[in-house]
């Protein structure tokens, strides 16, 4: 009941949004020129978890993104205790791949603390292509760039686990 | 004595403040909504027209327009469009001697056809047995029909004045004028008495049920402040505001959802919006183009353009029921060539004695292109109801709101619909139930 009448407040409270500092540094959004910024803001729900709360679990349909406000956010696999994949700081995106596709979550987003995020949907992303494709298209080439680089740090990973275990290598 | 920032006092307070502010919102939006609704009919019509022209608004944005110039140009054009569209329909509904030319015609020709059926049930038949049977409920009817369509006194001195004025300049005037008076010696189906004696001392109703005036509900305080404005101005504002919105009202709704519900309310949200915005928006398509057939094919068949025009406007909007709607339709047009004295076909085969005919066959060929082709195309299978169900809500709409009840039961339904089954859905797909 709390947080609904916290957020009861919010709806009738005409303040704008004081996120568009923050915006400009997102790895996704740093292409984008002010006009544009805050174009992509209108698109966004800002989320408050406590710490200890799953942002999405494994398995579930993706159904939006988030950019990480403030807070540390864990992504685990389900599991007692969870097992840590990694760990997501301000600034950093999760659950990008909901804008791809519709395949389920690979992974669970956990807060370690309490945290604030702002989510984009999907079918609202969609939307925007269409209204605005000179947006996404600088939004989506930022995104191949972030999977790119997680692409070359896991890639690193194994090599380098590869290279610490050469004996249990086949012959 | 309990320590007063205790946990357990703490959440008997927290309990106490959700109560008591839970009331007085419920009081207070239960009131301001009771205070204004005679407001929230041209609100509803306003967000409506937001909902379902949001898809030109936006393929105006893509086309490069700014959105409050988007805005304002589809605002201004649908504005002047729907002015223009009522005062043509306005323009066409019958003045005051036309509708007396138009009910003693009916009146003679509604009875020329029943005294004919009155003829046929005298014979010995089967056929004629069965109307016999029939016409003990029908005699009632006919009466009611008669006692509506018939002249008030101080009518017939205003409606004999014009036709004796006019009769010579066309023989119609003289035969509306023959008809009149062969209406005056009409009896009562069910009495036998004089029709016109009864008219005399004002009965308008063999059932002699007290008419009611108009609803004389008390005055709003809010409304008064609306006194000089029409209550309807608040509709275009309501639609230019929401078409301007941005989708802000719904992520201050969304917002209000705990987070465990988030994405669920997110995807039911948008499934449920894409289902009734394409319900409702081709709702209105296949209304239009209900009407434009009704316009093109009754003319065809010899209807007055005019008439034509105020059919298709019932028809297309009795089209939002299905199964009820269209025969709505059907019995306009069979209802409206059977008292019809003339006609003007561009088909020669066709004249007043076969009209109804035609003109059923037009209606009916109309609903089922309508539900063949139409529907299907435009609407899917969004308005899949059990035909008992659509006759059900619609009667229980009209019981509890009245003509407005019957219009908007079946949208409503379909609305519910569509979001308790994607909502139901949703929440299996998340495992936030199990069933």
């Amino acid at each position: 009941m709390k947080p609904f009448w916290s957020d009861l407040g919010k709806l009738i409270s005409s303040k704008t949004s004081q996120e568009e500092d923050f915006i400009k540094n997102v790895q996704l959004f740093t292409d984008l020129t002010r006009r544009e910024r805050l174009k992509v803001e209108r698109l966004m729900h800002v989320r408050e978890y406590q710490a200890g709360e799953y942002i999405f679990h494994k398995g579930q349909p993706g159904a939006a993104f988030y950019v990480i406000r403030s807070g540390l956010v864990r992504i685990v696999t389900p599991g007692e205790p969870p097992i840590l994949l990694a760990e997501v700081n301000p600034g950093e995106v999760i659950g990008e791949l909901a804008i791809l596709d519709e395949t389920p979550r690979s992974a669970s987003a956990l807060t370690a603390e309490h945290a604030t995020t702002m989510a984009i949907f999907k079918g609202d992303f969609d939307a925007f292509m269409l209204s605005e494709p000179v947006i996404a298209a600088k939004i989506y080439r930022r995104l191949a760039i972030v999977i790119g680089n997680r692409l070359k740090a896991t890639n690193a990973m194994l090599q380098k686990q590869a290279a610490k275990q050469p004996e249990t290598r086949p012959a | 004595m309990e320590n007063p920032q205790s946990e357990q006092e703490i959440k008997r307070r927290t309990r106490v403040y959700v109560a008591v502010s839970s009331l007085l919102l419920i009081v207070t939006t239960g009131y301001v909504l009771w205070a204004i609704r005679p407001l929230l009919l041209p609100v509803i019509f306003g967000a409506l027209l937001a909902y379902i022209s949001q898809p030109v608004v936006a393929w105006l944005i893509r086309r490069g327009f700014p959105k409050l110039l988007s805005v304002l140009l589809f605002v201004t054009f649908f504005i002047t469009l729907l002015f223009y569209a009522f005062v043509f329909v306005k323009n066409q509904i019958p003045d005051r001697n036309e509708q007396y030319e138009l009910r003693t015609v009916a009146m003679y020709q509604l009875n020329e056809r029943y005294q004919g059926l009155i003829e046929t049930s005298q014979q010995n038949t089967t056929l004629a047995f069965g109307l016999r049977f029939l016409m003990q409920e029908t005699h009632p009817l006919v009466d009611n029909i008669n006692l509506f369509l018939a002249l008030a006194p101080e009518e017939q001195m205003v409606f004999e004045a014009r036709m004796d004025s006019l009769q010579h300049q066309h023989p119609r005037y003289a035969r509306m004028l023959g008809y009149h008076f062969q209406n005056q010696d009409l009896l009562f189906y069910t009495s036998g008495g004089l029709l016109t004696e009864a008219i005399l001392i004002g009965q308008r109703s063999i059932n002699s049920r007290e008419e009611t005036g108009p609803d004389q509900t008390g005055g709003s305080t809010i409304l008064l402040i609306f006194g000089f404005f029409s209550t309807w101005l608040i509709m275009p504002v309501i639609f230019f505001f929401l078409l301007l919105d941005e989708g802000k009202f719904r992520r201050k709704l969304i917002s209000l959802v705990p987070n465990i519900f988030f994405e669920t309310a997110l995807t039911s949200f948008h499934n449920v919006d894409k289902a009734i915005g394409s319900y409702l928006r081709g709702t209105v398509i296949e209304s239009l183009a209900v009407f434009t057939c009704f316009l093109v094919f009754l003319p065809l068949i010899g209807f007055n353009f005019t008439v034509s025009v105020l059919i298709g406007v019932v028809a297309a909007v009795a089209n939002i029921i299905p199964f009820i709607g269209p025969t709505v339709g059907i019995i306009l047009v069979i209802a409206y060539s059977l008292i019809i004295d003339e006609i003007s076909s561009v088909l020669p085969f066709i004249h007043t004695g076969n009209l109804v005919y035609f003109a059923a066959l037009t209606a009916i060929l109309i609903q089922v292109a309508d539900n063949t082709l139409l529907k299907p195309m435009i609407l899917g299978g969004a308005t899949d109801l059990h035909p008992i169900l659509v006759f059900f809500v619609v009667v229980a709409g009209g019981v509890m709101f009245g003509f407005w009840g019957v219009l908007f039961s079946i949208p409503v339904i379909v609305i519910i619909k569509v979001s308790a089954t994607t909502i139901h859905q949703r929440l299996l797909l998340y495992r936030i139930i199990r069933l």
